[in-house]
């Protein structure tokens, strides 16, 4: 009666599948595409978080914003499982029975696009270096590293005399904490957690947008604290 | 930590053994093998030794090499058939690859050296014989720029696929100035970063 | 297997180097038709670190710390391996106690490595419980290392000519509780996995590999001993004080995952064994050889010692110049050529075969990519 039918298997030729498969990848990502959100949502909430803080009691709403949004982020960190070598091992242990990892809320995932955290435990050969950085790309914002090991922070025992050796993973990705040790005692790893659950707090959605990793230098508290003149009641003044 | 630290500056080497007299001591069933190896190889085996560890030596021209191995895991008695290990050895007037043969489940040793001239080091595969010497192999090709005749895949095996030099060589030069590996050029002397070559033994060497 | 008149392509599939079941940084680009595989290529050295290289440009001494952390779940094993290679280039021989606490550091590293064998093959079968309770009783083992050596991995506690210190008080009697209350948990543990109906449907019949053809690779420990052949290097070359101590070497005559696994299991308990033997004989004395010198300056001369450590022959060539550095400084890693029989032993099986065969094999990156 007229009704179109497809049929349900249709040999396509490569051409028309390849067509067909960037038609619709560009439909969703079209919507969703991360510039398009920190265009349209990122940015907009920061300017009407940064004029509310110019309202004597909007700095409160801010502050309590961030408290729910950065408990959120903190108290679930979803590290990318990235062992490469013998601190993988004390990763391990650190995620066992004995120094539970699940219960500051982290869970080792493993793909890059479900994980808010990288902890390199180990040593980076320059082999590995481009998967770094590929898997580093592929992780979504919020994203933080953790260097463990004195292998991840410099090179450790391999700064001298090793010809394929990163010197550092710090100079493939910005790191944001460094966990010393050789390897580093299951304690040092929880340490540098909660370090880093201090840096989560400190952040704000008043704080200039993150560009390429790069945490912008002076954040929207510090602003506040040191008086500056965009931010907070002394703006609300003008 | 070391009981014994109370050497005196004197007596820096032990009474280690002195080399026996008369030149290395094979046992008789090392004797067997080396003659039988020089009826098979004639000028071609450079020469026969003990290691420290008293296993049998010989060194080789690199050309005979797939035949005495050959010969050393099938045609021997008993035969010394398991491949341990392959790697490969620069001296300062040659290259060897090294083989290291035992006895299936003994401990009698077989080591093979396979010299050949620095200029162009060139080594027949013996992937024929062991497939399990495809990668150590690969390891040789790449590391000391020994060239593996007839290897089924000479690809890289450690290093990325666009690495030049051959580490292990000893006139290799360090990738001084790449971005991930060079060290810190604010904080070290390039010239010296990479290495301590002649340095005195210091505090460190102390001890236990 | 395609159903006859079907056409169907082969697709390369990449595993790794970050991937939850490659016991590190191992990349398998994995050929399949379907689900079955048909190649499996190994590429190796994401985590290759130059420590060839760098042994021949440390002193003897400096190298002890670089040779732990080369297969880095068997420290002890390769520090015994490295420190033995340089006391026969010097002539040195250790006293007897110093042996038997080698021995019984080599072996508690052994029931180590073979807890964390245990755990991750838990984990990539999907039983992530078995993974907790073995590193509890891994912790155990660790609180001794760290209460004799001061670190919980990598030792640096065996020295040229002797060890670093001797043992500390109450070592003897942890050890003696841990050896009591262990047995129960091996049984535990076959329990939780060796018993378990879905284990076994997933381990039995494949990866099989013979002793022929592991031997022809270069293959040696539980991947040897799987497919009947009692190989041990312990037994082979007698060093230390194994000779005198009675243990068997057990084996299994199949060569498939599962034999490997059960190889692993019955090594846990031999090691229990010589543990115990090792308490009860272990003699009074020094632990530190005689006029070790400060400066270690072998005689030129070359020596290829090995070892048996969890995963197979470990070894080490040195070759000796004279000079304060060694000339030459090459290790060879069980895994390095234990992964080489990986194509042969995957072929015609299923993608998630793949990850329990791997797993069975139990390969650690330090010694495949120094």
């Amino acid at each position: 009666m007229g009704v179109r039918r497809r049929p349900i298997t249709q040999l396509l030729t490569e051409e028309e599948l390849r067509r067909r498969l960037d038609q619709a990848v560009r439909r969703v990502t079209g919507r969703f595409d991360e510039e398009r959100c920190k265009r349209l949502i990122g940015e907009p909430l920061r300017k009407v978080a940064r004029r509310v803080s110019h309202v004597p009691a909007g700095v409160t709403f801010v502050r309590f914003a961030d408290k729910v949004l950065n408990s959120g982020r903190a108290c679930s960190l979803w590290p990318l499982q990235f062992g490469l070598a013998c601190c993988a091992i004390e990763m391990m242990c650190t995620g066992a029975s004995r120094w539970d990892l699940d219960r500051f809320g982290v869970f080792f995932r493993g793909t890059p696009r479900q994980a808010d955290a990288m902890i390199v435990a180990g040593t980076v050969s320059i082999k590995m270096a481009p998967v770094l950085e590929r898997l580093y790309n592929q992780m979504p914002e919020p994203r933080y590293v953790l260097a463990l090991g004195n292998c991840a922070i410099s090179g450790g025992r391999f700064y001298a005399d090793a010809y394929s050796v990163v010197k550092g993973v710090d100079r493939i990705v910005p790191v944001d904490i460094y966990v010393p040790g050789c390897p580093p005692r299951p304690e040092s790893l929880v340490w540098g957690l909660l370090r880093l659950h201090d840096v989560i707090r400190g952040e704000s959605i008043a704080d200039p947008p993150v560009v390429h990793g790069e945490r912008p230098e002076v954040g929207f508290y510090e602003r506040l604290r040191e008086g500056a003149s965009d931010v907070g009641e002394a703006a609300g003044d003008e | 930590m070391n009981e014994d630290s109370q050497a005196t500056p004197e007596q820096q080497q032990p009474e280690h053994q002195p080399p026996p007299a008369g030149g290395p001591q094979f046992s008789p069933e090392q004797a067997a093998l080396a003659a039988g190896v020089r009826d098979l190889l004639g000028d071609d085996l450079l020469s026969s030794g003990l290691d420290a560890g008293g296993a049998l030596v010989l060194e080789v021209t690199a050309a005979r090499v797939l035949d005495l191995l050959g010969w050393l895991s099938t045609a021997a008695e008993p035969p010394v058939g398991y491949l341990s290990d392959l790697h490969g050895l620069d001296s300062e007037e040659t290259m060897a690859v090294v083989y290291h043969l035992f006895r299936r489940g003994e401990a009698f040793e077989v080591t093979v050296k396979a010299i050949t001239p620095r200029a162009t080091p060139r080594v027949p595969s013996v992937t024929p014989l062991w497939p399990g010497a495809r990668w150590p192999e690969r390891e040789v090709m790449e590391m000391f720029g020994i060239a593996i005749l007839d290897h089924p895949d000479p690809r890289k095996l450690l290093l990325p696929d666009d690495w030049e030099g051959h580490p292990l060589r000893k006139d290799y030069a360090y990738p001084a100035d790449h971005p991930y590996l060079a060290p810190d050029p604010l904080h070290e002397d390039p010239a010296t970063a990479f290495g301590h070559a002649g340095e005195q033994p210091g505090p460190e060497d102390a001890g236990g | 297997m395609a159903a006859p008149g079907l056409q169907t392509e082969e697709l390369i599939v990449n595993m790794g180097p970050q991937h939850p079941s490659t016991h590190g940084v191992l990349r398998l680009v994995v050929t399949i038709d379907g689900e079955t595989i048909v190649d499996c290529d190994p590429v190796i050295g994401y985590l290759h670190s130059s420590l060839e290289k760098i042994g021949e440009r440390k002193t003897y001494r400096q190298f002890v710390t670089y040779a732990d952390r080369f297969d880095y779940l068997n420290a002890v094993g390769n520090e015994l391996a490295y420190v033995q290679a340089v006391e026969r280039l010097l002539g040195i021989e250790v006293p007897p106690r110093c042996q038997y606490i080698r021995v019984m550091m080599a072996e508690m590293n052994r029931v180590a490595s073979h807890l964390v064998y245990f755990g991750t093959l838990g984990m990539d079968c999907g039983a992530t419980t078995v993974f907790l309770y073995c590193l509890r009783e891994r912790e155990a083992l660790m609180d001794l290392f760290e209460h004799t050596t001061g670190q919980r991995l990598l030792y640096h506690y065996l020295r040229i000519g002797g060890l670093r210190n001797d043992l500390p008080p109450g070592f003897v009697e942890g050890l003696a509780k841990f050896l009591g209350y262990f047995p129960k948990c091996i049984e535990e543990y076959n329990d939780l996995l060796t018993r378990n109906r879905i284990f076994r449907a997933r381990m039995e019949g494949i990866g099989v590999l013979t002793a022929e053809t592991a031997l022809a690779f270069g293959c040696s420990g539980p991947v040897v001993r799987a497919g009947g052949l009692g190989y041990d290097v312990r037994r082979i070359e007698g060093y230390a004080v194994y000779p005198e101590l009675e243990f068997e070497v057990p084996t299994q005559p199949y060569g498939d995952a599962m034999c490997r696994h059960l190889v692993r299991v019955e090594e846990m308990r031999q090691s229990v064994a010589i543990l115990r033997q090792c308490l009860d004989r272990l003699p009074r004395g020094p632990v530190n050889a005689e006029r070790v010198p400060r400066v270690v300056k072998p005689p030129p001369g070359e020596v290829f010692e090995r070892v048996e450590s969890p995963r197979g022959e470990l070894a080490c060539y040195l070759q000796s110049d004279g000079s304060d550095k060694p000339y030459r400084l090459h290790w060879r890693g069980p895994s390095f050529y234990n992964l080489q029989a990986l194509p042969e032993m995957v072929r015609g099986h299923l993608v998630a075969d793949l990850v329990a065969i791997l797993a069975s094999i139990d390969i650690v990156l330090g010694d495949i990519d120094r």
